[in-house]
């Protein structure tokens, strides 16, 4: 427990970031990223890259920092007043933090879904072409289009395909939560971000929402904030552990969940402590 | 096996708190409804048709009138009084008289058959029996009208000395005497037998209507005359704006004898119309024919001279040089002068075409007044009784109440007294009244279920499409509907925007701050701030100084207007403050910046923001070049007064806290969650408020909206301030043009009921309106409420369902 220890009294830590990544070509490359809410810092100087075309698990216990880093890829932390950043980050090559970036643009090109299921109060279409149409677009023919091609990779399409003017409002949560990712990727985003999606749903539910992440690897890159290790384990294919906002160990899901190089880690998996 | 019901488990059944909140409940519920069905009744009841009762009294005098309730019904009979309605009466100011029960003799009275209720235009209704139906011969009394003008032209001729009178000729001598018989052939009115009354009073109508409609074309006529005085008389003075007040003395000075100028001419029209009347009378009679072609000629040729007069002094008015001034050059002072020779032109012509539509409306009035009904009227509290020869009635059946004996062509009503033995009579009092004053008649003792229906909805046809008659006390609302509906829905127009805007600022964008937390309590607060507040505030602000503004530019409400170097000055220095402010805001900033620059920044910003207010208030409130837009109007303000759109204002004014605060805090029950998704999807602030946050917060502003009009319609304190008068003749928005009449003053439902039932001498008479309007105006807010609610709950179930 020396790792943790040094956490607690202030240190910094080196990640155990294994060789297997390096392999990978990154669709987000993140450097020495830290972050301040006020005066307290919750990251500290994080460095990864992202797989791309793979899925990318964020595991720790509550309060490490996971969803903080998370909501820093698409500056969703902007939104909180008093928050400051040190460090870089970058969407294939592009710095995500530079002052003459267009955060608006930069949201645009990325795909969120939340802890709890947010359709918006409105239909099914409407719900699943609102980035398209925040982008301008009206014209009814490709709207549609996209919508039945975002439902039909969220595997909703079959679901709602007769009801598609209801409110989104109607469906059940799991249904939900598949809308809201239909919306996440109906513009063909380069990184999809999840944020716990299945941490409001019932088992079958969560069940069908994996089936639809397993479907989506290749595609998209995606990275998912997740508490619940079977889920990691499932459905990622590299897993990163942080810690009172460091990172400790980063590399494939098989080595990380069978052959951890930190004790810390293998604790954690294990359960014995977090 | 039947299940037990749960519901009986859980009534609390032991508890004492039901029987106390159910107790509350019930009182509260009472009194509510109490408050609705007095209402509901008084007003249901203000227009029904009631039955006209005659009652004898012991000093020997009669009552009739609606009974309007028996007092005191346990008492002993001495304390007892009834009231009664006696419509038109001489003797009170008061239209509900109360009588003692002691001075009655009859109990019950005598609903006799034949009494009539007339109600009139004017004056209260009158019930009586119909005794004479007469009409005047019209055509005559326009010969005399006609005739009368050659006498009143000699006559003036006469005491102005320029003739004496002891120069008339045969025909002038005669002349008074003529005239004299022919006004009393004139005066005599024609009879209609009694057979034929229902049918001669059907045909007065309709020529009464025809007649009315005539008048009013003429009246119409009138009006536009009048609107083309005014404004040729404005085009002089904006004419005159470049030149001296002497010219403006010139140009009034011109409409003053183009006045009389064409009054001149219409008397020597008249004139010649007067002597060919008594040319054709006297056809006959060659020295008397001569005489008048004499005379004729006289009068004529004095009629010409002072016509001659006036057309000089005119001439000379637009020739005179006194207006000219020294820096005019030839060519702009001989403009003025075809201008205020084109002036004088129009003026005369419609000056004398106004004098011909008077004229012609002399003529419709002596028609109109030709139709005459004669009433005897059962309230006759002043007429002593005379005794007379009681066989004439002994056929008659009555044994209580009216008989009648026919006098000559006409009817004579008599009263047989039940108190003293066999049958005393009573001569009743008579009045005349015209058939265009009657706006409708009926047999009150007569009618069945249905007539009574029939005129009931026909008094609620008038009450809600009517204009007022006598000052309110009957007829129509229509004109305060009118102005409450459209004062509403400016004021609603003006609020929505600004309320809606203002919050979306305070909740959305501005960032949290000390500043904020103090105007948001203000706002609060000013919600509850008494509206008469508001009323002054509208009536110093609005009408007097943005109002006289308008009017009049700065100078009328006191205010110096810069030097024309100064003003463009400051008005360069206010725009390119704007401009960098708007630039400053608008230009993509980065959130991560040092704070002694955002400091020095916000400093710079607030000076900014300092000179883009001071600046454009100065530089709209001293403009050099603004004269006023109705200065042509002034003395008389045009907006500078209370009238539609100040009072619009004001209550957007006054409605406005509250629509801010419930679109505050409709905004602010929009979750968090639902904007995180829109701004991940690559939304910005705007496109999120746009498409989720006001989409979502929609039924609450709908309630701010609701609140809002809730109040326009309902307030009065505020608006008889700024606009709301009594009675209006004119509506704020009708089909003339402009259509919408900012700068009329209007009639508002609250304020009708208010000035109708405090401002009035007899609240008895106003009490049916009072309540008829009240239930009007319920009925509005309800519509309007409840409509609003079933918006708001259509909206609520398209939004939201079920969350999982």
């Amino acid at each position: 427990m020396d790792r943790v220890k040094l956490i607690s009294s202030g240190r910094m830590v080196p990640a155990e970031t294994h060789e297997a990544l390096l392999e990978n070509e990154f669709v987000l490359s993140i450097e020495n990223f830290s972050l301040w809410y006020g005066s307290k810092q919750v990251l500290h100087q994080i460095s990864m890259g992202i797989p791309s075309g793979k899925v990318t698990a964020l595991i720790g216990p509550s309060g490490c920092g996971k969803s903080t880093l998370l909501r820093s890829v698409n500056r969703m932390n902007d939104l909180v007043e008093s928050v400051d950043v040190e460090g870089e980050m970058e969407l294939r090559g592009e710095s995500i933090y530079n002052s003459s970036i267009n955060v608006i643009e930069l949201r645009k090109r990325m795909g969120m879904v939340f802890q709890k299921p947010n359709p918006f109060p409105m239909s099914i279409f409407e719900n699943v072409v609102y980035p398209l149409r925040i982008d301008g677009e009206s014209h009814k023919g490709r709207l549609m289009e996209a919508c039945e091609r975002a439902l039909r990779e969220a595997a909703l399409w079959d679901e709602v395909k007769d009801r598609l003017s209801e409110s989104g409002l109607k469906l059940s949560g799991g249904q939900q939560q598949r809308l809201c990712i239909a919306r996440a990727i109906v513009s063909s985003p380069e990184i999809l971000l999840l944020d716990e999606p299945c941490s409001a749903l019932d088992p079958i539910a969560t069940g069908k929402v994996e089936d639809l992440i397993e479907r989506l690897k290749g595609e998209y890159s995606i990275l998912i904030v997740t508490h619940n290790m079977q889920q990691a384990s499932r459905i990622s294919d590299y897993t990163a552990f942080l810690y009172l906002g460091h990172l400790l160990e980063y590399g494939p899901t098989s080595t990380i969940f069978t052959r951890p190089r930190l004790r810390e880690t293998e604790d954690y998996i294990t359960g014995r402590f977090g | 096996m039947k299940r037990p019901s749960v519901r009986n488990n859980v009534t609390a059944s032991s508890d004492a708190m039901i029987w106390v909140s159910g107790g509350f409940f019930v009182v509260s519920c009472t009194l509510l409804f109490l408050f609705i069905g007095h209402i509901a009744y008084h007003s249901l009841h203000a227009h029904w048709p009631r039955r006209v009762a005659v009652f004898e009294k012991t000093d020997g005098t009669l009552l009739a009138g609606e009974i309007h309730g028996y007092h005191g019904e346990s008492l002993p009979h001495h304390e007892q009084s009834i009231s009664l309605r006696t419509g038109y009466n001489r003797n009170s100011t008061q239209s509900i008289s109360t009588m003692e029960m002691e001075t009655v003799t009859a109990i019950p009275p005598v609903y006799p058959e034949n009494v009539i209720a007339v109600e009139l235009r004017e004056s209260e209704p009158m019930f009586g029996l119909i005794t004479q139906v007469a009409q005047l011969q019209h055509s005559l009394q326009t010969n005399v009208a006609i005739a009368r003008v050659f006498l009143s032209e000699i006559e003036s001729a006469e005491a102005k000395g320029i003739v004496a009178k002891k120069d008339r000729n045969a025909f002038e001598e005669i002349l008074p005497s003529a005239l004299a018989s022919m006004i009393e052939q004139a005066d005599e009115p024609i009879e209609i037998p009694m057979e034929r009354w229902d049918e001669a009073i059907a045909d007065f109508e309709q020529i009464v209507e025809h007649n009315q409609h005539l008048i009013r074309l003429k009246q119409m006529e009138l009006s536009g005359i009048d609107k083309q005085l005014s404004a040729s008389r404005k085009q002089g003075i904006r004419y005159a704006v470049s030149r001296n007040q002497s010219f403006v003395n010139t140009i009034d000075e011109i409409f003053r004898v183009a006045f009389e100028l064409g009054a001149a001419e219409q008397a020597i029209y008249d004139v010649e119309a007067s002597a060919r009347f008594w040319r054709d009378q006297f056809q006959s009679d060659d020295t008397i024919s001569k005489s008048i072609d004499e005379s004729t000629d006289r009068i004529k040729a004095l009629l010409k001279q002072q016509r001659d007069q006036l057309e000089t002094e005119l001439n000379t008015l637009v020739k005179q040089d006194s207006w000219v001034s020294p820096s005019d050059s030839q060519k702009t002072t001989n403009e003025a002068r075809e201008f205020l020779s084109e002036l004088a032109k129009t003026a005369k012509s419609a000056y004398s075409q106004q004098l011909r539509v008077n004229t012609d409306l002399a003529e419709l009035d002596i028609v109109r007044n030709a139709f005459r009904i004669e009433l005897t009227l059962l309230d006759c509290e002043t007429i002593a009784p005379t005794h007379s020869d009681r066989t004439n009635y002994a056929d008659s059946d009555v044994k209580v109440g009216i008989v009648s004996t026919r006098v000559g062509q006409s009817l004579e009503f008599l009263w047989r007294s039940g108190s003293t033995q066999g049958a005393t009579e009573f001569a009743l009092a008579k009045k005349q009244i015209l058939c265009s004053d009657v706006i409708r008649y009926y047999f009150p003792n007569k009618l069945g279920w249905l007539g009574k229906l029939q005129l009931y909805s026909e008094r609620w046809i008038e009450f809600l499409a009517g204009s007022p008659r006598r000052n309110g006390l009957a007829g129509g609302v229509f004109p305060a509907i009118w102005g409450t509906v459209v004062m509403t829905i400016l004021m609603s127009i003006m609020v929505m925007p600004f309320g809606v805007m203002a919050a979306i600022y305070m909740r959305e964008y501005a960032q949290h701050s000390m500043m904020l937390s103090i105007v948001r309590v203000t706002v609060h607060n000013l919600a509850g701030v008494p509206s008469i507040v508001y009323g002054v505030f509208g009536l110093a602000f609005f009408s007097y100084l943005i109002g006289g503004f308008i009017d009049g530019g700065p100078q009328k409400v006191g205010l110096e207007p810069l030097p024309i170097l100064s003003w463009i000055i400051l008005s360069s220095a206010t725009m390119i403050s704007i401009l960098w402010l708007a630039y400053r805001t608008l230009k993509p900033q980065s959130k991560f910046l040092k704070p002694s620059f955002v400091a020095a920044n916000r400093f710079f910003s607030f000076g900014l923001l300092v000179t883009a207010l001071v600046g454009s208030f100065l530089v709209v409130a001293k403009v050099p070049f603004f004269e006023g837009l109705y200065y042509d109007e002034l003395p008389n303000p045009t907006f500078g007064k209370g009238c539609l759109l100040w009072a619009s204002f004001t209550m957007a004014l006054l409605t406005l806290p509250i629509v801010i605060v419930t679109t505050e805090e409709a905004l602010s029950s929009v979750p968090a969650s639902l904007k995180e998704g829109s701004y991940a999807c690559g939304a910005t602030k705007w496109q999120t408020i746009r498409r989720l946050v006001l989409p979502y917060a929609r039924p609450g502003i709908i309630t701010g909206m609701i609140l809002s009009v809730a109040r326009g319609a309902g307030e009065v304190a505020p608006l008889m301030l700024v606009g709301v008068i009594p009675l209006a003749s004119d509506l704020p928005l009708d089909t003339e043009y402009p259509y919408l009449h900012g700068s009329r003053s209007f009639m508002h439902l609250g304020y009708h009921i208010y000035s109708l039932g405090l401002q009035n001498p007899d609240i008895n008479a106003a009490r049916p309106m009072v309540y008829a309007t009240i239930v009007l105006l319920m009925l509005i807010v309800f519509v309007l409420n409840s409509g609003a609610i079933w918006l708001r709950s259509k909206i609520n179930r398209q939004m939201k369902t079920q969350q999982f």
